[in-house]
C-alpha cells in the first residue's frame, strides 16, 4: 500500500521530467520517448523495495532513465526508425512558428551529439543540478564543468548554423 | 550569436508532457511482466530439459555395442548442443546481472563487458561448437547411408543442411546486431 502510495508521487513528480529526457534522446520522437519513459517507470515500480534511501530518489530515477533510454537508443540504431522531423503537436504548442523552428533545430542539434552529451545537456535543461548530474553520469562535478561548457558551445552554434 | 540562456527559454516553452497512463496502469504491466517473465523462465528451463532428455534418450535408444564407435559423432553433436544451450544461458544471466541503477558511465562500462563476452563466444567459442557439429553430422552420413532407405537418407541429408543453413542464418544475424552494439557503446566517452 505504501509502495503504491510512493509510486503515484514519483510518478506525478518524474514522469514528465524523464519523458522529456528520452525525448531528446530520440530527436523529440514523442511515441519512442513515451514507450521508453514508460519502461522506466516500470522498473521504478519493480524495484522501489529495493531503492535504499542513502541515495536521493531523483537520482536514482535518472539514473534509471538514461541508462534505459540507452538501451532504447541501442535499439534505435540498429532500427534506424528514428526520424528528424518527428514532433508531437501535443507537446509544442502555443508558441510561434520560430520558436517551433528553434525548438525543432535544437532536437536535431542534440541528436548530433554523443550518448554522454546528450545525457548532460539535457539534464541541464530540465533544471537538474550539476552534483546530482556528476552523480547519474558518474564523473566529477569539475568534469562536468568543463564537459558542459564546451557542449553548450557546440549547441549554440549548431543551432545558428545547422551543424555541430 | 545565439545564447545558451535563450535556447533555455525555448525549451521551457514546451508544455509537460502528460502520459499516456496513470501510475496504476503502469504497476499493472509492471506486475504482468513480473509473471511474463516467470512463466517464460519455467518455460525455457522446461523446453531445455526437453531437448536434453529427448537427445540422451535417443542416444541410449540406438546405441548398441556394434555400432559404438561410429555414433561418436552424435555423442558430439549433443555435447555441442548442450555446451551451447549451455552458453545461451550464462549469457541470459549474465545480461540480468547487468545493474541499470548504476551510474551512466559505469553502466556503459558493464555492456561493454557484456558485449566483449558476446564476441569471445561468437569468435571463438561459437565456431568450435559449429565446426565440432557439422563435423559430427558429416561423420554419421555413411552410417545413415547404410541403414536408411534411399528416400529417407535424402531427407535426413538435406534437413540437415537444411538446419545448419537456417542455424547459420540466425547466427550471422545475432553477430552482427551484438558486434554493432559493442561498436556503438564503445564510442560512448
Amino acid at each position: 500500500m505504501e509502495q503504491n502510495h510512493n509510486f503515484d508521487s514519483l510518478y506525478e513528480l518524474y514522469f514528465p521530467k524523464v519523458y522529456r529526457l528520452c525525448k531528446g534522446y530520440f530527436n523529440g520522437n514523442h511515441d519512442v520517448a513515451s514507450d521508453a519513459a514508460q519502461e522506466v517507470f516500470i522498473k521504478v515500480w519493480e524495484n522501489l523495495p529495493k531503492f535504499r534511501s542513502e541515495s536521493n530518489v531523483s537520482t536514482w530515477i535518472f539514473r534509471i532513465a538514461s541508462n534505459t533510454c540507452l538501451m532504447y537508443l541501442r535499439k534505435q540504431s540498429s532500427k534506424k526508425e528514428v526520424r528528424t522531423d518527428q514532433f508531437s503537436d501535443s507537446s509544442v504548442e502555443n508558441y510561434s512558428q520560430e520558436t517551433d523552428e528553434k525548438l525543432s533545430k535544437m532536437y536535431t542539434c542534440i541528436d548530433l551529439l554523443d550518448p554522454t552529451s546528450k545525457l548532460i545537456i539535457m539534464m541541464v535543461l530540465e533544471k537538474v543540478s550539476y552534483d546530482k548530474i556528476a552523480t547519474v553520469i558518474g564523473i566529477s562535478e569539475e568534469t562536468l564543468r568543463v564537459r558542459l561548457h564546451r557542449i553548450k558551445t557546440k549547441l549554440t552554434k549548431c543551432v545558428q548554423n545547422g551543424k555541430i | 550569436m545565439e545564447k545558451f540562456e535563450e535556447l533555455q527559454s525555448i525549451w521551457d516553452k514546451q508544455s509537460d508532457a502528460t502520459p499516456k497512463f496513470d501510475s496504476k496502469a503502469i504497476t499493472i504491466e509492471a506486475n504482468r511482466n513480473i509473471k511474463i517473465i516467470k512463466i517464460k523462465h519455467f518455460w525455457t528451463i522446461g523446453i531445455l530439459s526437453v531437448i536434453v532428455f529427448i537427445l540422451v534418450y535417443y542416444y541410449f535408444w540406438i546405441f548398441n555395442d556394434a555400432i559404438a564407435d561410429r555414433i561418436i559423432g552424435l555423442q558430439l553433436m549433443i555435447f555441442v548442443l548442450i555446451g551451447r544451450v549451455i552458453l545461451e544461458i550464462i549469457s541470459i544471466f549474465q545480461f540480468k546481472k547487468i545493474d541499470f541503477t548504476a551510474t551512466f558511465k559505469n553502466y556503459t562500462k558493464q555492456l561493454v563487458s557484456f558485449y566483449k563476452f558476446r564476441k569471445l563466444t561468437h569468435f571463438v567459442l561459437t565456431p568450435i561448437i559449429y565446426l565440432s557439429y557439422c563435423f559430427g553430422f558429416i561423420s554419421l552420413l555413411p552410417l545413415f547411408k547404410e541403414s536408411l532407405s534411399n528416400g529417407f537418407y535424402l531427407y535426413v541429408l538435406i534437413s540437415g543442411i537444411g538446419f545448419l543453413v537456417f542455424f547459420s542464418y540466425f547466427l550471422i544475424k545475432g553477430i552482427r546486431q551484438d558486434m554493432n552494439n559493442l561498436e556503438f557503446l564503445k564510442k560512448i566517452d
